[in-house]
C-alpha cells in the first residue's frame, strides 16, 4: 500500500533561485546548469593536512603556478562544458569518425594506400600518436594542480580529447597494411630514433618536468598545438592530397576541429590572464616570455621535418609551408595581443 | 604483410600503455617526482592486467547515453514538483548531509585521481585513474544538480562547497579526503581505490540508493543505478592495484597492510554518519546499520575479500574487531551527537517516533532500549533557551584528534563509558575517540597535528563572521561564519515543516 498525493495544479514559490554562492556573484536568478556544476565547486580553504609530497603547498593552491587570478571565476569556459554536455558533444563528434571508418572499410580504402605514401605518413603521422599521449599526461597535471573548477575542467576535458587523439591515430594504424612489419613499434622507433622528431620529444620530455600548469599550458596549447595542427592537419595533408591521397583529409578535418575546439578556452584563458585588474601586467611578462621561448623553440623543432616535404613523388615545399604555420601562430599571439619574439 | 590477429588485451595494450615511452633526455624522476618516497617498490609496470578496457570514444558515448537517461529522469521529477511526493521532508536531511559531506568528496576524488593519472609512472593503471577521474567529476555534477531542485524549496542545500570548508561536523568528511590527497599517489590509490571503493561503496552506496528508492527521492535513486558502472570499474580498479602491488615485491606487503589497517579505521569512522542517517534519518527505513555492516562487511569484505588476500600475507583491518563490537552501538552515538548539535548544524535532527524507537528496539535488542532510549525520553523534557522544545547540548564538544567526530563513542565493554583516549605528542595532549583513531595518529603524528580542528579554531577566534559582542553572540557569529540560516534547529520548528504541511494541506490524500 503507498500512498499517493493528488497534486492540484498550484505553483509554489522557490524560496531561492539559485545556490546562495552563485546569488552572490550573480544577482538573484537562476544558474545555468554548466554554472552550478563549476562556479565555486573546488575546496578553498582550512585544508587540514599539506601534501607529504611536494613542500610549502596547499592542496589547493594559487602558488603553483606564476600565472594568478584575481578572481579565478571570472574565467567561464565560452563553450560551457561540463561532464554532460561535453561528453555528449564528443559522442556525437565521433558519430561520423565511425561512419567514416565503415565507408573506408566498406570500400578497401586503407589498403589501396600507395606504398610511397604509406612511407611518408608512417614517417611523420602515425609516431604522433606518443605526442599526443604526452600532452594527455600534461593536462591530467593542468587537470590536477590548476586552480578553480572552471580551469582544471577545461584541462581534464583537453586531457580527455588529448588521449582520444593518441587513440585514433592508432586506430587509424590498426587498419594499415603493414608492408615493414608492426606498424606501431616502427613508430615508436621512428619517435625515440628518426631525427626528423628528435628536438620535438626533447621539448616534450622537458614540458614533462615542469610543474607550473601555466607555463604547460603555455608550452602545450599556445606552442606544440598551434604549431603542430597547421602542419600536420593542413601543410601535410595539403601534400597526401597533392600526391593523390585524399583518405586522411577526413581526419585531418577532424582533428583540427579538435584542436580549433580547445583553442576556444585556451585563448579565452589567456584574455582573461592578460586582463586582470591586479596580476595582468605580471601575467603578461611571464607568457610572453616563457612563450618566446617555447613558441621559438618548436619553431626550430619543426623544421626538422623538411624533410617530409622531400619525401614524396611530388614533393612540398617546407619553406612555405612553415611560413603558413608562423603566420597562423602570430595570429594567435597578435589576437591575444602578445609581443612574442620567435 | 598480412595484418597480425590481435587478442582484445594486446589491441589494448596498443591503444594505452604502448603510448609510453622511456624518456632519454630528462631522467625518468623528474617526470615522475613522488613515485619513490613512499617506499613501495615496483619491479616490472608490464605485469599490470587492465581491469577493464575501455577506449575514450567508448568511454564518450557510453557516459553520454547515461547522462542523457540521468538528465531526462531529473528533468522530468522538476516539472511535475516530485519533491513534494517524497515519503516525509524529514527525509531531505539525509540527502543535505550527503550534498554537504559527500559531493565535495566525489570532486577532490576527481582531483586525486587526476593526480594518480598525471604523477604514476605505470601507464596502465594511470589509464584506469584517469577514467575515474572523469567519473568522479560526473557524480560531483550530478549530484549537483538534482541538489539544485532541493536547494529551491528547502533550507540546508544552499551553501555545500562552503559549508564543507568550514561547518564542524564537515571537517569529519573533509579531513578523510584531505588525508589521502596529501598522501603519495601509491597510498592515495589504495586508500580510495582499494580501502573505500572496494570495501566500503556498498555500505556506503546501498543503503544511500535504496533509501533514496523507499522515500521517493528519484534522481537520487536513478543516480544511484546509474552510477554501479561507473563503481564496478572503480571496484575492480582497487582490488587489481592491491594486488599488483602486492605481487611485485615483498617490501611492499607491510606497507599496504599499514594503509589497509589505516584507511579501513579512516573509512569506517566515515561511515558511521551513514549509519546514523539509515537508522535514525529515513523517514522509511531500509535496513539497519547492524544488518548492512553484517551483509557488506562482516560476509563480503571480511569473509570473503580478505580469505582472498591471506595469501599475499595480508591480514584482516588491525581494528576491525572494534568495529565489530561497535555494530551495536554506532549509529545511535552518532545521531545522538548530530542531535546534540543540531543547533549549529545545516540539517535538522527531531526525537525519534515511538514506532521508530520500537523499530530501534527491534533492531537492535541488546542496546537500545538499555543505554539509548532514556537519552530521547529526557531530552523531550530538558528544555533549552533553543527554538524546539527539547534538550540540546549547548556547549563545544571535545573533537578526535583524527576523525574529528566528538568524543561520544560507547565502550562496548563497558557501554556506560564513552572511549577516551590520549597521547602526548612534543608536550601537547592530543584526544582520541578510539584506539583505532589513536594508532592512526601514532603512526603519523606530524602529519595529524596538523589537523584543523573546528572547535579549537572556534576557541583561536578563527571562525566568527564578526567579533562577538559578548558570550551569547558567540555561537551567532560562528552560525553566520558558517552561513547557516533556517537551517538549524529541531525539524518540527523548521521552515521546511511548515512549508511541507502548508503545501499538501489542500492536496488530497488518496491511498491506493
Ligand atoms: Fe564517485
Ligand atoms: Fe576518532
Amino acid at each position: 500500500m503507498a500512498v499517493q498525493y493528488e497534486i492540484k495544479q498550484k505553483v509554489i514559490e522557490p524560496k531561492r533561485l539559485a545556490f546562495d554562492y552563485l546569488l552572490k556573484r550573480y544577482g538573484n536568478r537562476q544558474a545555468s546548469r554548466y554554472e552550478e556544476a563549476t562556479v565555486d565547486i573546488q575546496q578553498r580553504e582550512n585544508f587540514h593536512y599539506r601534501p607529504t609530497w611536494r613542500e610549502g603547498v596547499e592542496i589547493f593552491d594559487v602558488n603553483y603556478s606564476e600565472l594568478k587570478l584575481t578572481d579565478y571565476y571570472s574565467f567561464l569556459d565560452p563553450r560551457q562544458f561540463y561532464y554532460y554536455t561535453y561528453n555528449a558533444a564528443r559522442a556525437k563528434n565521433y558519430e561520423s569518425v565511425d561512419k567514416y571508418f565503415e565507408f573506408c572499410e566498406e570500400r578497401g580504402l586503407f589498403e589501396k594506400v600507395s606504398d610511397d605514401w604509406l612511407k611518408v605518413f608512417n614517417r611523420y603521422f602515425i609516431p604522433l600518436r606518443h605526442l599526443e599521449y604526452a600532452g594527455w599526461v600534461l593536462l591530467c597535471g593542468v587537470a590536477r594542480f590548476g586552480y578553480g573548477t572552471s580551469i582544471t575542467q577545461c584541462a581534464m576535458f583537453n586531457a580527455c580529447d588529448k588521449y582520444a587523439n593518441a587513440q585514433l591515430i592508432t586506430r587509424i594504424g590498426f587498419e594499415l597494411p603493414e608492408p615493414d612489419g608492426d606498424i606501431f613499434e616502427n613508430a615508436k622507433k621512428t619517435w625515440l630514433e628518426d631525427g626528423i622528431f628528435q628536438p620535438l620529444r626533447e621539448y616534450v620530455e622537458k614540458l614533462l618536468t615542469v610543474q607550473d600548469w601555466g607555463e604547460v599550458l603555455i608550452g602545450q596549447n599556445l606552442a606544440i598545438d598551434v604549431f603542430i595542427n597547421p602542419l600536420v592537419h593542413i601543410e601535410l595533408d595539403n601534400l597526401a592530397v597533392e600526391n593523390g591521397v585524399s583518405l586522411f583529409s577526413f581526419f585531418s578535418k577532424y582533428f583540427y576541429d579538435m584542436y580549433k575546439d580547445n583553442m576556444r578556452w585556451t585563448e579565452k584563458l589567456f584574455e582573461v590572464l592578460l586582463a586582470d585588474p591586479n596580476y595582468g601586467e605580471k601575467n603578461r611578462k611571464f607568457i610572453e616570455s616563457k612563450l618566446s621561448h617555447y613558441a621559438g623553440q618548436i619553431s626550430k623543432a619543426i623544421d626538422e621535418f623538411s624533410d617530409v616535404f622531400k619525401m614524396p613523388k611530388k614533393k612540398g615545399d617546407f619553406k612555405i609551408a612553415k611560413e603558413n604555420v608562423l603566420k597562423h601562430a602570430n595570429e594567435i599571439y597578435g589576437k591575444l595581443g602578445l609581443n612574442v619574439k620567435i | 604483410m598480412a595484418k597480425k590477429k590481435l587478442t582484445l588485451a594486446q589491441k589494448y595494450h596498443i591503444y594505452t600503455r604502448g603510448l609510453d615511452w622511456e624518456p632519454t633526455y630528462v631522467s625518468k624522476k623528474d617526470i615522475y617526482p613522488y613515485a619513490e618516497y613512499e617506499g613501495i617498490k615496483i619491479k616490472d609496470w608490464n605485469k599490470w592486467e587492465d581491469p577493464f578496457r575501455m577506449t575514450v570514444e567508448a568511454y564518450w558515448k557510453y557516459q553520454a547515453e547515461k547522462d542523457r537517461r540521468f538528465y531526462a529522469i531529473l528533468d522530468g521529477f522538476i516539472q511535475n514538483q516530485g519533491h513534494l511526493t517524497l515519503s516525509d521532508a524529514r527525509y531531505l536531511n539525509s540527502i543535505k548531509l550527503f550534498i554537504q559531506g559527500v559531493t565535495p568528496l566525489e570532486y577532490m576524488a576527481h582531483r586525486g585521481f587526476a593526480f594518480v593519472a598525471r604523477h604514476l609512472p605505470g601507464p596502465g593503471p594511470r589509464t584506469a585513474a584517469f577514467f575515474q577521474s572523469m567519473d568522479e567529476l560526473r557524480h560531483t555534477q550530478i549530484e549537483v544538480h538534482a541538489a539544485s531542485n532541493f536547494n529551491k524549496y528547502y533550507d540546508g542545500f544552499h551553501s555545500m562547497t562552503h559549508m564543507h570548508d568550514r561547518v564542524w561536523y564537515l571537517s569529519v568528511p573533509k579531513s578523510y579526503f584531505d588525508d589521502a590527497v596529501t598522501a603519495g599517489p601509491f597510498e592515495y590509490i589504495t586508500a580510495i581505490s582499494f580501502s573505500f571503493e572496494y570495501a566500503l561503496t556498498n555500505l556506503l552506496f546501498v543503503p544511500f540508493m535504496s533509501g533514496a528508492a523507499y522515500n521517493g527521492d528519484t534522481p537520487t535513486m536513478t543516480f544511484g543505478f546509474s552510477a554501479q558502472s561507473d563503481e564496478s570499474r572503480h571496484m575492480t580498479l582497487g582490488l587489481q592495484v592491491v594486488k599488483f602491488l602486492l605481487e611485485q615485491h615483498e617490501d611492499n606487503v607491510p606497507i599496504i597492510q599499514r594503509w589497509i589497517d589505516k584507511w579501513w579505521w579512516r573509512g569506517y569512522r566515515l561511515t558511521s554518519l551513514v549509519g546514523a542517517m539509515m537508522d535514525y534519518m529515513l523517514p522509511k527505513r531500509v535496513m539497519s546499520w547492524k544488518e548492512s555492516f553484517e551483509l557488506y562487511i562482516e560476509d563480503q569484505i571480511l569473509e570473503g575479500l580478505f580469505r582472498d588476500l591471506e595469501r599475499y600475507g595480508i591480514r584482516p583491518p588491525l581494528h576491525m574487531n572494534q568495529s565489530i563490537k561497535e555494530k551495536e552501538f554506532l549509529s545511535h552515538d552518532v545521531y545522538w551527537i548530530l542531535f546534540s548539535f543540531t543547533f549549529a548544524a545545516a540539517f535538522h535532527s527531531w526525537i525519534p517516533k515511538e514506532e521508530e524507537m520500537e523499530w530501534l528496539a527491534e533492531k537492535y535488542p541488546r542496546t537500545f532500549n538499555q543505554y539509548y532510549r532514556w537519552r530521547y525520553e529526557k531530552a523531550k523534557e530538558a528544555k533549552t533557551p533553543l527554538p524546539g522544545d527539547r534538550f540540546y547540548y549547548i556547549g563545544l564538544p571535545q573533537l578526535c584528534q583524527v576523525c574529528q567526530i566528538p568524543m561520544g563513542f560507547t565502550n562496548p565493554d563497558d557501554p556506560n563509558n564513552f572511549v577516551q583516549r590520549y597521547v602526548e605528542y612534543e608536550g601537547e595532549i592530543y584526544h582520541f575517540c578510539s584506539d583505532g583513531c589513536k594508532w592512526i595518529f601514532e603512526q603519523e603524528p606530524e602529519k595529524y597535528v596538523q589537523a584543523w580542528l573546528p572547535v579549537h579554531e572556534i576557541y583561536k577566534g578563527n571562525c566568527f563572521a564578526e567579533p562577538p559582542k559578548g558570550p551569547d553572540d558567540v555561537v551567532p557569529q560562528v552560525l553566520k561564519w558558517y552561513n547557516i540560516q533556517t537551517d538549524n534547529f529541531d525539524y518540527f520548528v523548521s521552515e521546511d515543516y511548515k512549508n511541507w504541511k502548508e503545501w499538501h494541506k489542500d492536496m488530497a490524500t488518496v491511498v491506493v
